[in-house]
C-alpha cells in the first residue's frame, strides 16, 4: 500500500516535471518578448508568476535558444567595474515563434479546459 | 580570498572542467555567465549564493545539461560528419526521420569513398579503372577483369572521381545539418 503511494507520488512528480519542461521555452520567450533581460532578471520575472524554470535549467535553455537563433545575447560591462551581465533579446525568428507558441498554447488550454475542468 | 569567493571560484573551476566536450570559446561564455550569476547572488547575500548553488546543481550536473543540449546545437556549426552522425544517433532512437537521415548520409559517405577510390586507383592500375560500354549496360568504376571493349574516358575519370566524392560528401553533410536543424526546432525544452 505504502509502495503504491510512493509510486503514485513519483509518477506525479515525473508528470509535473514533463509539464514544466514543455512550458519552459514558451515562458522564457514570452518573458523576453517584454524586453531585453539578463539571467537573474529573467528568473525574477518568471518567479513572479510561480516556480516554472529553475536556475539549473534556465542557462542551458538560454544557451540552446541562442544557438538555434531564437534569442541573441550581448555582454554588458559596467563602466564602474560592476558585475558583467549577459543580456538576451528575441530575434525576429524568436518573436515569430513566441507568437505562434502563444496561439498554440491558447488552443491547447481551451481544449484541456473543455475536457478536464468542465467535467460534471 | 573570502570563503564565498572561494566557493564561487571552486564551482567555476569544476564547471569549466566538466564542460570539456564543448568548444573552448562557447565554454568560456557559459562559465563567465554562471560566474556572473553567482557573483551577483553573493552581492545580494551569502544565503542567496547558497540558494543559487543549490538550484544550479553540482557543476557536473549543470555541465551535463549544457552538453546534452549542445550536442545537436553545437554540432550544427561544424562541417565534420562524425559529430553530426553522433548527434543524429542519439536522437535516432526517438525519431524515424533522424534514423533515415543518418542512413542516407552514411550511404552517401560510402559512395563518396568509392568515387575517391576510383580517383586514387586510376594512376596505379590505369587499365582497370574507367567507363566501359558493355552488352549488359555501362560499367563505371574499378573492374578486376578488364573488358574487351575499349575504355571510354581515360584519365577524365580522375576529375570525375574527385568531383563525385566531394559532391556526395557535401550532400550528406547538407542532409545531416538540415535534419539537425529540423530536430533542434522541434526539440522540447526541459
Amino acid at each position: 500500500m505504502a509502495y503504491c503511494n510512493i509510486m503514485r507520488l513519483m509518477d506525479m512528480a515525473s508528470w509535473q516535471s514533463q509539464l514544466r519542461k514543455g512550458a519552459a521555452e514558451l515562458v522564457l520567450l514570452t518573458v523576453l518578448s517584454r524586453g531585453e533581460a539578463y539571467g537573474l532578471e529573467i528568473l525574477a520575472r518568471i518567479r513572479s508568476a510561480g516556480e516554472l524554470v529553475s536556475e539549473g535549467s534556465l542557462y542551458p535553455l538560454l544557451n540552446r535558444l541562442e544557438k538555434a537563433g531564437r534569442i541573441i545575447g550581448r555582454w554588458d560591462l559596467p563602466a564602474e567595474g560592476g558585475n558583467p551581465r549577459k543580456y538576451y533579446r528575441l530575434t525576429d525568428e524568436g518573436a515569430a515563434l513566441a507568437e505562434a507558441m502563444r496561439a498554440a498554447w491558447i488552443d491547447f488550454r481551451t481544449t484541456i479546459t473543455t475536457l478536464v475542468e468542465d467535467q460534471p | 580570498m573570502t570563503e564565498p569567493a572561494r566557493i564561487i571560484a571552486d564551482y567555476v573551476r569544476r564547471l569549466r572542467w566538466s564542460l570539456q566536450a564543448i568548444p573552448c570559446e562557447d565554454r568560456e561564455g557559459i562559465v563567465r555567465e554562471i560566474e556572473s550569476h553567482l557573483a551577483e547572488s553573493l552581492a545580494t547575500s551569502p544565503e542567496r549564493l547558497d540558494a543559487s548553488i543549490a538550484a544550479l546543481g553540482t557543476p557536473h550536473a549543470l555541465a551535463a545539461r549544457f552538453v546534452q543540449e549542445y550536442r545537436l546545437a553545437g554540432a550544427l556549426g561544424e562541417d565534420r560528419p562524425a559529430p553530426l552522425i553522433a548527434a543524429m544517433l542519439v536522437r535516432s532512437g526517438r525519431s524515424a526521420a533522424a534514423f533515415g537521415a543518418m542512413l542516407v548520409a552514411m550511404l552517401l559517405h560510402l559512395i563518396a569513398l568509392s568515387f575517391a577510390a576510383v580517383a586514387i586507383v586510376k594512376p596505379l592500375f590505369p587499365s582497370h579503372v574507367g567507363l566501359w560500354s558493355l552488352p549488359q549496360g555501362p560499367a563505371f568504376g574499378i573492374l578486376a577483369d578488364t573488358p574487351a571493349t575499349p575504355e571510354m574516358i581515360g584519365f577524365w575519370v580522375l576529375p570525375i572521381g574527385i568531383a563525385g566524392a566531394l559532391a556526395c560528401y557535401a550532400l550528406a553533410t547538407r542532409i545531416l545539418r538540415g535534419m539537425g536543424r529540423h530536430l533542434l526546432r522541434r526539440a522540447p525544452a526541459f
